[in-house]
């Protein structure tokens, strides 16, 4: 049964359905076992000015409104229509679209997705567009890596790439200035130690240190920002691209986890942070339910909104002082090899490295592409910049944690909620993570 | 039999706690989802101002427009469907009598017991292949074979239930099956189809985790489905929540509340009359 | 609901054959309900059971894998503790709900004169809700500033309150309340039309004997429930197994597994991680977890019987 590619009318595939389902038995499972060709034949960067429709899969809340609005205003011809899925639910909702018989010509970059949906042929190899376009130029190499990996997708941080970054995300640590004031603590810390003092004073002074999601990513996070800042920038990369041999069971993580559970165990983190759900962690930090929140600059436009200049960020410290390391991403946008409009999908990604797109990013607290182009602004969006331009500027941009395989994210979330929870040890938590990597790159 | 005031004081207060205790999340919600929109609402507490607009909001926000109409599609194309199929397998199955109907009632049977999980996988991996998923046709197939063992389990016995006498006297008027079953049998099972009708829409309207795998479209989705996206979104606003989760409980309280005698017959006398 | 797995009765009735040939012609009628039982039913069923035979992503070429499926999932800690992690909601989900419908019934069937009709209703409506619905709303009635805690604290109990779903001891048992919170009008519903069968003149006889409503119920009423209690049982173990909505909205597994429940990972598995093998093999060990607790508890009607 060859595969159908394109939309059917629904009745007619609903009868084929039913009468097809019962008669061919197994051969159904079999179908898909062909390679999708993803390399265009040729690619242009000139629109024809025709009225097409781009259907763009995206998740959580980049600016990606707007970004559609610039990009539309440009090229009128074009519609973009969005839809929209929470983050927890994006993984499969993006690998099931995408390889649907009728998929989305744009999705926002998922590697826990791209893992299956790049070996399958499923999505654009974007070798050709990147040379006419010359992106090689325009993006920033330590964002454009994890994007390209070999085309069976067990090794990322190089070979083709398959997705072009928009705006830039950074891991770090807002806090709020009132009750870093009351609690007598001047300016934010500096070092490591510093900060764990900090979280201290304010916690004699009977206010929460650290408002955490764990319920979903946050507390993990709390884990990556540290690690971060102490282990091996290298050693990380290699573990999360899938490099032969690469290990997460090192001192340095070990000593993370151990300060996690440290925290946790002085009353650092947020009562109940297990049941809290990330947003609901950061409303509660915005109320001024905790002096600190840990997550991505993501959360900054909505804060600042309802925090103004009473919040502010920096980069989680280093023992010995700032380090230039994030774990941070981009939010990146995919074009699936089955799209009727290659060009006109990638003109989109094209305008995403425009300085148009880079002042909306700018604008929604989202780094641009180009640090060049943001800046300038003050208050939180100022730190972040600040914090940020150091951080490409030395390369230091580490991809998160939950890249490392599909799984990883189902053994993080809960492995750090047993850390917190003190029923789980450090060795249990990264043996877990370990075993999980052994499961897709061993 | 007569008790005794004390003993019939405790017996009323217990089952006033018990109710209170199933009712008290309700009142939570409603009163919770009169709060102004954004604010905190602790636990069961009357609001200061009485917000209404939040229906609204909720509605609007959360894309309720659509993800009703989705589940009214699909509940509306389940239900009929589902009736018609198990009445018309009931009826062969009971009166007319076929090849292979014991085994066949023992497969029928056997299905509900299947757990949806068993399901889920194989349904969205084989019905992508033939264009199925993100198509309201998919579901509603799925949903009407996922009801279908319990539907023709209940018609069965109805049929079963139903005096031999009618039948044969149709018959020796000549009246063929078809006429059997629309003009004889159907006028005196109006009871049946109503509680059957009724329980499907209810199981139609909350099923969940067939329509989170099928439909990847978040406008296709239906109403309990999109309400666990809004929790995602909204997560913080429980005023707003609360009104959320009231507009997708209305229509299955309404038809509960007008409809409650055949609930309480079909649950009762579908389980237990063997 | 989501399931219509109201029971395991057998099939009424048998054939009742009504002369004239009618064996072959009643397929006719029969054949659009086999049909689509069979495609969306029997059909991937059967599909899943030859997944879990199978190494699949779901968009690569699959490979034979054997019984590799069956043994990972064996060998993986976080699914035996699902597993359990199920059994005990069958002590919230099916031994409480029928000993609180039990209570109900007796409340109830023993002669209260006015309200019946609206206690029934009242009690029965956590049933028809969506489970989404069901979660959503006591998840926010457990949390910090919720419902749970501010009735600890009205009893002068505030240091046992807590972030109910959050906590690693109490999450599980927190959701379990939840099930009896829904099941238990569903077996009082059951019981009340057992207990409508049971002659009153029986109770008379025992009243006339000097035996309270009590004393009445345990040993006239209560006898007379064993059909019902076996398939309220059957019901409410389906539902405690093959859970997966209510933990979904609330706390997809945590904290730390200590929710995680078969369905959640089957979900997971397959839809998150792509592995639709595991994933296959963990709903066929589902089915036959299922399979013989349903059949345990109906042998267990049987015997006593």
């Amino acid at each position: 049964m060859p595969i159908t590619r394109r939309r059917r009318h629904p009745a007619a595939s609903a009868a084929a359905g039913a009468a097809v389902l019962v008669l061919t038995g197994s051969c159904a499972v079999l179908s898909t076992s062909v390679r999708e060709d993803d390399v265009p034949d040729t690619v242009s960067t000139a629109l024809t000015g025709e009225p097409v429709t781009l259907r763009l899969a995206y998740t959580d809340d980049p600016p990606t409104q707007a970004l559609v609005d610039g990009f539309t205003r440009r090229h009128p011809g074009v519609t973009v229509e969005l839809e929209r899925t929470q983050f927890s639910d994006y993984v499969k909702t993006v690998k099931l679209a995408m390889s649907s018989d009728d998929p989305p010509d744009i999705a926002q970059y998922n590697t826990g997705a791209m893992n299956s949906l790049v070996p399958a042929g499923l999505i654009l190899n974007l070798d050709k567009h990147s040379a006419a376009y010359g992106w090689e130029e325009a993006f920033p190499s330590s964002a454009m890596d994890p994007l390209r990996t070999d085309p069976d997708a067990e090794r990322f941080g190089s070979g083709s790439l398959y997705a072009v970054p928009g705006s830039l995300s950074v891991l770090g640590v807002f806090y709020n200035r009132d009750l870093l004031a009351e609690a007598g603590v001047e300016e934010p810390p500096r070092t490591l130690g510093a900060f764990e003092d900090a979280l201290e004073e304010v916690h004699a002074e009977g206010t929460t240190p650290i408002g955490n999601g764990a319920l979903e990513v946050g507390g993990f996070q709390i884990w990556n920002a540290l690690l971060n800042v102490t282990g091996d920038e290298q050693d990380y990369r290699d573990w999360v691209y899938g490099a032969p041999g690469a290990t997460i069971e090192t001192p340095a993580a070990e000593e993370a986890a151990a300060t996690l559970t440290r925290w946790a165990e002085r009353g650092y983190l947020s009562e109940g942070a297990n049941a809290t759900s990330d947003i609901d962690a950061q409303a509660d930090f915005a109320a001024g339910g905790s002096a600190f929140l840990i997550t991505g600059n993501w959360a900054a436009a909505a804060l600042a909104e309802e925090m103004g200049e009473d919040v502010g960020f920096f980069l989680m410290p280093g023992p010995e002082g700032p380090v230039p390391v994030a774990s941070g991403s981009s939010v990146s946008y995919a074009v699936s090899s089955q799209s009727d409009h290659p060009d006109a999908a990638a003109a989109f990604l094209d305008y995403l490295g425009s300085p148009e797109a880079a002042r909306i990013q700018a604008e929604s607290g989202f780094m641009p592409v180009d640090p060049e182009a943001a800046g300038g602004g003050g208050g939180v969006m100022g730190d972040i910049d600040a914090g940020f331009a150091r951080v490409i500027e030395e390369e230091g941009l580490v991809p998160f944690p939950d890249y490392a395989a599909p799984g990883m994210l189902d053994r993080l979330t809960p492995g750090v909620q047993g850390l917190v929870a003190g029923v789980r040890t450090e060795e249990e938590f990264l043996g877990s993570l370990q075993e999980e990597w052994e499961g897709e790159h061993g | 039999m007569r008790p005794s005031a004390a003993g019939q004081a405790l017996r009323y207060a217990l089952l006033n706690l018990m109710a209170l205790a199933v009712l008290l999340p309700f009142a939570g919600i409603v009163l919770a989802a009169l709060h102004p929109s954004g604010s905190r609402v602790d636990g069961v507490s009357v609001p200061d101002r009485w917000s209404w607009e939040n229906f609204g909001l909720a509605w609007r926000e959360g894309g309720f427009g659509d993800l009703m109409l989705s589940s009214l599609i699909v509940s509306g194309a389940v239900v009929p469907l589902t009736v018609l199929l198990a009445t018309m397998a009931g009826f062969a199955l009971s009166v007319l009598g076929v090849w292979g109907g014991r085994v066949l009632s023992l497969g029928f049977v056997l299905g509900l017991t299947v757990p949806v999980e068993l399901l889920v996988i194989a349904l969205y991996y084989n019905l992508r292949e033939v264009g199925l998923t993100d198509a309201y046709t998919g579901v509603v197939l799925a949903e009407v074979a996922l009801f279908l063992p319990f539907g023709v389990y209940w018609m069965q016995s109805h049929f079963a239930g139903v005096p031999r006498e009618l039948v044969e006297s149709a018959r020796m008027d000549g009246a063929r099956d078809g006429t059997v079953l629309w003009r004889v049998l159907l006028p005196v099972s109006r009871p049946a189809v109503t509680t059957l009708t009724v329980l499907v829409f209810m199981w139609s309207w909350n099923q969940f985790l067939l329509v989170l795998v099928m439909l990847q479209d978040p406008s296709m989705r239906t109403a309990p489905t999109g309400l666990g996206l809004f929790v995602g979104r909204y997560g913080t606003d429980v005023p707003l929540l609360a009104a959320a989760s009231l507009i997708v409980i209305a229509p299955i309280v309404v038809v509960y509340v007008v409809f409650q005698r055949s609930f309480v017959e079909g649950i009762t006398r579908g389980a237990v009359k063997q | 609901m989501g399931d219509p797995a109201v029971t395991g009765a057998r099939a009424p009735g048998g054939a009742r054959r009504t002369g004239r040939g009618g064996r072959g012609r009643g397929w006719l009628f029969l054949l659009p309900a086999v049909a689509v039982y069979l495609a969306f039913t029997v059909y991937p069923a059967v599909s899943t059971l030859q997944f879990s035979f199978l190494e699949w992503d779901g968009v690569a070429p699959p490979a034979w894998a054997g019984l590799d499926n069956f043994a990972r999932v064996a060998a993986e800690p976080m699914l035996g503790r699902a597993v359990l992690n199920a059994l005990v909601l069958i002590v919230f989900f099916t031994v409480l709900p029928i000993l609180l419908g039990l209570l109900m019934t007796a409340l109830l069937a023993g002669g209260v004169r006015r309200g019946t009709a609206f206690y029934r209703v009242v009690f029965f409506l956590p049933q028809v809700l969506p489970l989404v619905v069901v979660g959503t709303t006591w998840r926010w009635m457990y949390s910090d500033d919720g419902m749970v805690n501010q009735a600890f604290a009205l009893a002068g109990l505030d240091h046992l309150t807590r972030a109910w779903l959050g906590d690693e001891r109490f999450a599980l048992a927190a959701l379990g309340v939840v099930g009896t919170w829904i099941m238990s009008g569903l077996c009082m519903m059951l019981f009340m039309s057992g207990a409508q069968r049971v002659d009153p003149a029986l109770h008379e006889a025992a009243a006339i004997d000097g035996a309270g409503p009590a004393r009445r119920f345990l040993s006239i009423t209560l006898p007379g429930l064993r059909r019902e209690v076996s398939i309220a049982g059957v019901i409410t173990t389906i539902a405690a197994l093959a859970s997966f909505d209510l933990v979904f909205v609330t706390t997809n597994g945590g904290p730390a597994g200590a929710t995680n429940v078969p369905g959640l990972l089957v979900y997971r598995l397959a839809f998150n991680e792509g592995d639709i093998g595991a994933a296959g093999a963990l709903a066929v060990v589902l089915t036959v977890l299922v399979v013989v607790f349903v059949g345990g508890i109906r042998l267990l009607a049987k015997e006593d019987a």
